[in-house]
């Protein structure tokens, strides 16, 4: 198992270089940066001069190496924009995301989970046609028009939940957290629940699938005839048998999460770093887009490397190999 | 497939009303993307049609220009929302369709040569495949329509980048398996080249898994596309989308000109809500292991 | 706590055993009238093609039918008591404990995801409420009982880690935890290694003896029956066609399918130079009609082969179905 695991250490290393590779290739090819930075009056001279100072007159394989150096101890370009290091743009950012990623995971999870399961054993049930037409709906509806909507119903003509920004944060270990604060937690409800509505829909298809495969196993009838009750057969056996796929989906999922932020964040005013990417974009400021670009790749990366590891712990099939 | 199997399959495929309704959806929005210019009181997109003084009209109230009301109300140019959604769904539909079909040809056919080939060819190609999928596709898309740029043509070769691995790895598992059997040896002992026993021999018999990953994608073609819109990185504003019109609402929401977004965002429900319903029963009848 | 279970020489009793399974296409009769008994202790074979019920016929004594089928009709007694009209709960007690069953393909037969410890242990603490480590010493008893080595370590490990034949014989122990009246084998061998059937066979055999165990060995294979039981039930489309003393079905078996069965075993073959086959195949059991079922491979026959019939004792014990009767 460690090997396996050295492994994709080394996968993961590698994924790593070569996002780097097509990020700089982009930076490399679009456009003169020198000619954004220096008025248009700036000789010919000062041009070569501020292109010599920079770097940007070495070949293309030594701007790779030094822009790797740079990136390794955290130096990714600084903002046109806001004029200040690119990185720490982002990273000051990030608990904004995380905050909203994981709370959206946990109500899925919470929900989507016995949802699921309820729907797989009693399929004909009335709850269980609801549940698989909501999750229907779920998957169905576009990220963006969900948070539209909600903002109506619950903004706009209830107006119970603000609709935009984070409202006040409390630090928490050191980290700048909104829902430790009433106000904030008020904040965090509408968008949490945007991104969390289609990764319930997810779960709860998942783990009905599952368990309904899980249930035409062999052993399941094996179990029965031992004599176990359908209780045990169903919450200790076939929800054993499912979570390892199903944490694996999880995991995966908060990657999407992450990427869905972006529309989510533009919706809710919220100050993550999706939203600055996004008004990055439309401010043509690209080394933020860039950098964000990188340390999502990294997150991304460490992100599957770890659903691999707990993967490998839960399957006894792989961990005994 | 002969005959009697159609039938079975369509004896089966009728027994859900939920299917029959996804199925009826879909028809009723490829008509109206067909025939959206015949059908629609105004051609939204086109300047010379639009008066600014019928902007944010609500619904059903009458234009100062004509007699005729806006049934659905008018947005800030002064476009019938009608006719919007209509030449909305129009694209969504377009861009769904050719995307996938762009991404499935691509995708099947990478897939089905790195199954029969097998070797470094293999390896090459999923390891492409493994890194792109190991982010999200909204991502790719969105990092792809930053750095070229909006455009109705950019934007379906966006979506195909992002959606050409799920063929692929689909074609690829079921080129596996068909490889083994024993028609295609027959094929080969009798001296076919390998591209005629790839497209002749195997492909046919790999058409049914594609078909049902091409089901789910579409939806998402079309979700992705709007969302992109949505961002203001998809469809330029001159030409028609959901996502715009939708945009376009949620920055006047609050000044209640509600229609501008919840009708075209009803109408993108409509159509994923359809090929959803139609591509959930369509798996459910082809899935041979659920059917004891 | 439910009265002590009659001690009388009879533990089960089949009788008129219908299950059918309704589906698109048409009323399944998998098991169409059959009824058989079996004494405590004794070893009954059921033996028949693919398809022909036996399979069906085990399931329905536990009540372990799906959808769609059903037990439209018949009554099981066990140790007088009719299981038919039991509930979920209670068979549940019954399950694992005085009746067990073990499965045809071990591969699929446990939980990948718990040790055998655990599914071995699982089964004593819920039908003999003991501690867990009581159970554990039992299990460990157990799994020597069956032949698995270093049984204390083979406890915590997870079933793939264990070859075919030894994963069988740990269902074969949970199957003995309790200490059943009866046991359940549906086609116990079948999946396992040439090498490995008869060790494996042999086993429950000898455990069967030692703890006075009834057996019903349901196989396609006549040989097997042949070697290990004490009697043979031939089943043919959802029927049962002969059932009797396995000395007197072997030697003298009265139904012309018996009779092709134990002409197709390889080993007696004698002087002949190709298998003997009976020719045809199994009819659709869709829709059968009624009558004997075999009559259309059969190479006898009269005129009253168009009707049902039912077993009728042709020597002491030994019945059959066939309107010939022809010993």
């Amino acid at each position: 198992m460690l090997g396996y695991l050295i492994k994709r250490m080394l996968q993961c290393i590698g994924v790593l270089f070569c996002v780097s590779l097509v990020v700089f290739v982009i930076m490399y090819y679009s456009g003169d940066p020198v000619e954004m930075m220096l008025p248009p009056e700036a000789t010919e001279k000062q041009v070569e001069a501020l292109r010599h100072h920079l770097g940007l007159n070495k070949p293309f394989h030594a701007q790779y190496v030094s822009f790797l150096k740079n990136a390794l101890q955290g130096d990714l370009g600084t903002s046109f924009v806001f004029n200040k290091p690119a990185v720490g743009l982002i990273v000051e950012r990030i608990p904004a995301t995380v905050e909203l990623a994981v709370s959206a995971m946990v109500l899925a999870v919470i929900i989507g989970i016995p949802a699921g399961m309820y729907a797989a054993i009693r399929p004909a049930s009335w709850l269980s046609k609801s549940i698989m037409t909501g999750s229907l709906l779920g998957i169905s509806l576009p990220v963006f028009w969900l948070g539209i909507i909600l903002v109506l119903i619950f903004s706009v003509i209830l107006g119970w939940l603000p609709s935009s920004g984070r409202g006040e944060t409390a630090l928490l270990a050191g980290i700048r957290l909104g829902f430790p604060t009433k106000n904030g937690f008020l904040h965090l409800i509408l968008p949490s629940l945007t991104i969390a509505i289609f990764q319930l829909a997810l779960i709860i298809r998942l783990v009905r699938a599952g368990m309904m495969e899980v249930m035409l196993q062999d052993f399941i009838k094996f179990l029965k005839a031992k004599g176990l009750s359908e209780r045990r057969i169903v919450f200790v056996h076939a929800m054993k048998n499912i979570l390892i796929p199903v944490v694996t989906i999880i995991g995966l999922q908060l990657g999407n999460i992450i990427a869905f932020a972006i529309v989510t964040e533009t919706i809710f005013a919220w100050p993550g770093m999706g939203k600055l990417v996004i008004d990055s974009i439309h401010g043509l400021d690209r080394p933020v887009v860039l950098a964000y670009l990188l340390i999502v790749s990294l997150m991304f990366v460490l992100l599957n490397f770890l659903v691999d590891v707990v993967y490998t712990f839960l399957d006894p099939r792989i961990r005994l190999r | 497939m002969n005959r009697q199997a159609w039938l079975d399959f369509w004896e089966e495929f009728r027994e859900s009303k939920i299917g029959i309704m996804g199925a009826a959806i879909t028809l009723l929005c490829l008509l109206i993307a067909v025939l959206a210019p015949l059908i629609s009181p105004q051609n939204p997109y086109d300047l010379s049609q639009l008066y600014l003084q019928n902007s944010h009209m609500s619904p059903t109230l009458l234009s100062k220009w004509s007699y005729e009301p806006f049934v659905l109300g008018s947005d800030g140019q002064g476009r019938c929302m009608y006719s919007a959604i209509l030449y909305g769904l129009r694209i969504s539909l377009y861009v769904g369709l050719s995307s996938t079909v762009i991404s499935a040809a691509f995708g099947t056919f990478l897939g089905l040569v790195s199954g029969y080939v097998g070797g470094r060819t293999d390896a090459l190609i999923m390891r492409i495949a493994d890194i792109q999928l190991s982010f999200p596709a909204i991502l790719i898309a969105l990092v792809i329509m930053a750095l070229w740029g909006q455009g109705l043509f950019k934007i379906i070769i966006a979506i195909s980048v992002v959606n050409w691995v799920f063929y692929a790895r689909t074609a690829r598992g079921s080129t596996l398996s068909e490889r083994e059997k024993d028609y295609v040896d027959a094929a080969r002992a009798t001296g076919v080249s390998t591209t005629v026993i790839m497209l002749r021999e195997i492909l046919p018999n790999i058409v049914a898994p594609i078909i049902v990953i091409a089901t789910v994608r579409i939806a998402h073609a079309i979700i992705l596309e709007s969302t992109l819109s949505f961002l203001g990185l998809g469809v330029p504003i001159t030409e028609p989308s959901l996502g715009s019109l939708i945009n376009e609402g949620y920055q006047v929401l609050f000044s209640g000109y509600w229609w501008i977004t919840i009708f075209p965002g009803l109408g993108l429900m409509l159509i994923v809500l359809g090929i959803n319903q139609l591509g959930d029963r369509l798996r459910d009848v082809l899935n041979p292991r659920l059917k004891r | 706590m439910s009265p002590a279970p009659k001690r009388t020489p009879e533990i089960l009793r089949v009788s008129g055993l219908k299950t059918y399974f309704f589906t698109r296409k048409g009323v399944v009769k998998a098991v169409n009238d059959v009824s058989f008994s079996l004494k405590r202790g004794e070893i009954l074979g059921l033996v028949g093609e693919s398809g022909a019920g036996k399979s069906i016929t085990g399931f329905s004594i536990l009540g372990l039918i799906d959808e769609p089928g059903k037990i439209v009709e018949g009554e099981i007694l066990f140790e007088g008591e009719n299981l038919l009209t039991k509930t979920e709960r209670e068979l549940e007690v019954i399950r694992g404990n005085r009746i067990s069953m073990v499965f045809q393909d071990p591969q699929t037969s446990l939980d990948p995801v718990f040790t055998i410890g655990y599914q071995i242990i699982e089964a004593l603490m819920i039908h003999q409420q003991m501690t867990r480590s009581k159970a554990r010493r039992r299990a460990i008893g157990l799994l020597a009982s069956v032949g698995i080595p270093s049984p204390e370590e083979r406890l915590d490990d997870y079933p793939h880690q264990f070859s075919g034949g030894m994963r069988q014989r740990v269902v074969i122990s949970i199957a003995m935890a309790s200490n059943p009246a009866l046991i359940i084998a549906d086609e116990p061998s079948t999946a396992l290694d040439v090498t490995i059937q008869a060790q494996v066979l042999t086993l429950m055999q000898n455990l069967v003896r030692e703890h006075g165990t009834a057996m019903i060995l349901i196989t396609h294979d006549i040989a097997l029956v042949g070697q290990f039981c004490d009697t043979i039930c031939v089943m043919y489309a959802g029927r049962l066609v002969e059932m009797g003393p396995k000395a007197s079905v072997i030697r003298a078996p009265l139904h012309p399918y018996t009779r092709g069965l134990i002409r197709s075993i390889p080993g007696r073959q004698e002087r002949r130079k190709r298998l003997d086959q009976i020719p045809g195949m199994m009819p659709n059991l869709i829709n059968m009609p009624e009558g004997c079922p075999f009559s259309p491979r059969c190479d006898l026959g009269n005129d009253s082969c168009g009707s049902r019939s039912k077993l009728i004792e042709i020597k002491p014990g030994h019945f059959t179905t066939c309107w010939e009767r022809k010993a």
